[in-house]
């Protein structure tokens, strides 16, 4: 073995060349000896064997040839030579070598350097062996244990794996335990009704807000069929109309009406889940007061629609019989019963009036007959203002009228008292051949329509009289505003024709007599015709001033300016007064009607000129300024003036301030101008001083109140 | 001067006034102009129908024998002067005898009314003794001297 040569460092000594050889021909090892120069010396027949050489044909060979042809094995031919002549005794090393037919296979080599006595080198002698199988199998070896390597991380890492998924299951199951806990607790604080049933409907679990809702005390109901809670009509609609539906997996969700341990019904809203197991989900929700309200809420609407419909009808109607025929009418299609009659009473005469009545069949009753009260059953529960009810007709003590009644196939009964301010004015009784008929609902609906019946009939009657009153007082105006017209005509006509006898026959006394009477006499006879005059003129005045009452209005634009001149003129031939006295300025157009307002310049103007006739320069001024953007009018004088302390009574009928015969007047002409102003809807007042002279303000337009005095 | 308690057959003026006061007055003033011979004088309505229209009392009057004036006041007794008035105008013998009203009333109404009913003319009766024996003579002079009058006869 090559490996044992290198354990001695010592230069060998030459064997016995027989021996030698024969160990070296003979040897299963492959040797090959080579001249320092690096040229193959000599082989032996293992190696030439093993390289598929001759022995001759290797002899003189550069020992290159023995590697493998190729850069790297060259290389470490080359290296390993290199080392052996820089003086290297041995070199071991593992190299690819090829065989004349080009097979490359693995060698370990080693190679010792000869020298001989002097040092020199001689040879050296190399070996080889085939290591291909090792390396094949250091190969296989390295593979195998990477491969077991890579096993045991791979399990490492499976184990690991499933260490960690252990663990997370762990987690994962505190945690569901933790969230059913907490599911739990939410049941059980729920205030929705909750219970699980099993597969035969027995109750597994039930929270306490569904244990409440029957009354049961915990663990009382579990195990108990979920029948317990239901009347045997609902227990037969669940199994028929909600199990087979939950037995095709599916909710069901609605109304059921239960019935608490002490046997009170329930209401309820029930939502059933089928569970996998059979067994079923259930909530409950206790809806009993929901659908009291929603119960009462309908009812109470349909006595709204009742009464709003009978209201209508009521409304509608204007006298009492139509209103109890309207009442009447409405309540028996709103509330049907087989009659209905409304009767009020006339205490004076100690009857009642039926004053409406309907009735299935044939009635003895029609409106306007009127019976003495005592028929009518009034009894004292009736005046304190409670309806009489009876449910069983025969079942009670019977007075005449009932006795009547029921002789007549009543056999329910009700009569309601309408009471106006305490007092009983009537009755609506209706009657049914049924029993029990006029249930706590029907009754209260009944009193309301009662109320709203005897207020009505109250309104009918207030509404006639009032009504009577008006035509009585119309029927009076019109007898008055006749009487009126009829007087004032008689005025014009009757007294006038006197007065022109009076004038008239004294005048002729005195042409026909003047010469018999003195002077004395024809005084008395000139204070006989100036009466007449003047109560001519009164007359005239009078009437003018209640024509101006009557007259129609017109509205127009009136040019103030021509109408003041051409009154003045008028004036200035009646009055004997001079044209310059009157001063016409320049005046707004104004609104209104002509004819009136002619009327109250004629009179301010004839006012100013009686009262200024006296003044030594008699001086009238119309005129007009804007107030507030309204024209005020005025006409002022220089004439004697009054006293403002009497200024409310100026424009009264007949009121004078001076008693100067001087002043003869009739004491109409301002009350026909403040007339007159009125109708236009305008303002008048005055300012006046005694002895310098009066100023009327007029304005026909509403003028702020701060402008009149 | 005294009032006949009948009318003369035949007359120029028929004066319709139911005041004797008024009458007189008329008839004064008449007679200063010297028309006042023809006067009759009715003094209610029923009374001046019978004397045109030649019924009752006057039936045996020709109702040919019109009046050449009616001078008619309107607040009469019985039948009022409106009434007259109408029966006169609606009737065509006595359609074209000029009515003049005489009243005291100035009541538009009135005079619409009258016009109406085809009143010839309407004077309101002046209260001055003066202004009423005027009027009156003026009435008088057109309607008998210078109005040339409606005749059956001709």
């Amino acid at each position: 073995m090559a490996t044992d040569a290198s354990s001695s460092h010592q230069p060998l000594a030459a064997p016995a060349p027989s021996e030698q050889e024969r160990l070296y021909e003979e040897a299963p090892v492959p040797y090959v000896i080579g001249s320092p120069d690096g040229q193959i010396k000599s082989v032996n027949k293992a190696a030439a064997a093993r390289l598929g050489y001759t022995r001759e044909a290797l002899e003189g060979q550069p020992v290159y040839v023995l590697y493998a042809d190729t850069p790297e094995g060259q290389a470490r031919a080359w290296t390993s030579l290199r080392k052996l002549q820089e003086g290297a005794p041995r070199i071991e090393d593992e190299v690819q070598m090829q065989t004349k037919a080009g097979e490359v296979f693995w060698a370990r080599t080693t190679v010792r350097t000869i020298r001989d006595a002097a040092g020199a080198v001689v040879s050296h002698w190399g070996v080889f062996i085939d290591i291909t199988e090792q390396k094949a199998m250091e190969q296989a070896l390295r593979t195998e244990r990477a491969a077991s390597e890579e096993e045991v991380q791979r399990r490492t890492a499976a184990l690991r794996e499933a260490n960690t998924a252990l663990r997370a299951e762990v987690e994962e199951r505190r945690q569901v335990q933790e969230i059913r806990q907490k599911q739990l607790a939410a049941m059980e604080a729920s205030i929705v009704g909750m219970s699980i049933h099993d597969a035969e409907g027995c109750f597994t679990y039930a929270n306490p807000a569904y244990r409440d809702i029957y009354g049961y005390a915990p663990d009382e109901i579990e195990g108990e069929s979920w029948k317990v809670l239901y009347e045997e009509d609902e227990v037969a609609r669940v199994e028929a109309d909600v199990l087979p539906r939950l037995q095709d997996g599916k909710q069901w969700t609605g109304e059921l009406r239960g019935r608490g341990k002490d046997g009170e019904a329930v209401d309820t809203l029930i939502s059933l889940t089928p569970l996998s197991d059979g067994g079923l989900a259930c909530i409950a929700q206790d809806i009993t007061e929901q659908k009291r309200q929603a119960r009462a809420l309908q009812q109470y609407a349909n006595r709204l629609e009742a009464l709003h419909e009978i209201d209508r009808a009521i409304l509608a109607a204007e006298s009492p019989q139509a209103i109890a025929d309207a009442a009447l009418q409405r309540c028996t299609d709103q509330l049907p019963c087989a009659r209905a009659s409304i009767v009020v009473f006339d205490y004076e005469a100690d009857e009642g009036e039926i004053l409406g009545a309907v009735a299935q069949g044939a009635s003895k009753l029609t409106p306007g007959q009127r019976y003495p009260i005592e028929a009518f059953h009034v009894t004292e529960r009736l005046r304190q203002g409670h309806a009489e009810v009876v449910n069983d007709l025969p079942a009670v003590e019977p007075t005449p009228v009932l006795q009547r009644l029921q002789d007549e196939g009543i056999r329910s009964y009700i009569s309601l008292p309408m009471l106006l301010d305490g007092r009983l004015i009537g009755l609506i009784n209706l009657g049914d051949e049924e029993r029990h008929v006029f249930t706590e609902d029907y009754q209260d609906l009944m009193r309301e329509v009662t109320d709203q019946v005897a207020i009505a009939i109250r309104q009918a009657r207030l509404l006639e009289r009032v009504r009577h009153q008006a035509e009585v007082l119309e029927q009076r105006v019109a007898e008055r505003t006749a009487e009126l017209e009829s007087f004032t005509y008689s005025v014009s006509h009757d007294l006038r024709s006197p007065l022109r006898a009076i004038d008239g026959f004294s005048r002729l006394l005195d042409q026909e007599y003047g010469d018999m009477l003195d002077d004395e006499g024809e005084r008395l006879l000139y204070v006989i015709r100036t009466s007449a005059s003047r109560m001519g003129q009164l007359i005239d005045d009078l009437l003018a001033l209640s024509r101006l009452g009557r007259q129609d209005i017109r509205t127009v634009p009136i040019d103030m300016e021509d109408l003041a001149h051409r009154v003045v003129e008028e004036l200035l031939r009646v009055h004997d007064a001079e044209a310059d006295t009157i001063d016409i300025q320049p005046l707004p157009e104004a609104t209104g009607d002509p004819a009136m307002v002619r009327t109250i310049l004629t009179n301010l103007l004839s006012n100013s000129l009686k009262f200024s006739r006296e003044a030594e320069a008699p001086r009238i001024v119309v005129g007009a300024h804007e107030q507030e953007g309204t024209p005020v009018y005025y006409v002022r004088d220089n004439g004697v003036g009054f006293d403002m302390a009497y200024a409310d009574k100026l424009f009264g009928v007949f009121q004078r301030l001076h008693d100067d015969e001087a002043f003869e007047g009739t004491g109409v002409g301002l009350a026909i101008v403040h007339r007159a102003i009125a109708r236009l809807g305008g303002s008048i007042w005055a300012e006046s001083t005694v002895g310098e002279g009066t100023t009327f303000y007029f304005a026909l337009d509403d003028v702020p109140e701060s402008l009149s005095v | 001067m005294t009032m006949r308690a009948t009318l003369p057959d035949t007359a120029d003026i028929l004066l319709v006034e139911d005041q004797p006061s008024d009458a007189e007055l008329a008839r004064r003033a008449l007679h200063d102009i010297g028309l006042d011979g023809r006067l009759a004088l009715a003094r209610h309505g029923t009374r001046a129908l019978d004397y045109v229209f030649a019924r009752g009392e006057y039936a045996h009057r020709s109702i040919k024998d019109i009046p050449r004036l009616i001078l008619l006041d309107l607040k009469l007794p019985r039948l009022s002067g409106a009434e007259v008035l109408e029966q006169l105008k609606s009737d065509p013998r006595t359609q074209p005898i000029p009515v003049v009203i005489l009243s005291s009333s100035q009541e538009a109404v009135d005079i619409r009314r009258c016009y109406a009913l085809g009143a010839n003319s309407y004077v309101v009766k002046p209260v001055d003794y003066v202004d009423f024996t005027s009027a009156v003579q003026r009435l008088g002079r057109y309607w008998l001297q210078l109005n040339e009058p409606f005749s059956h006869h001709t």
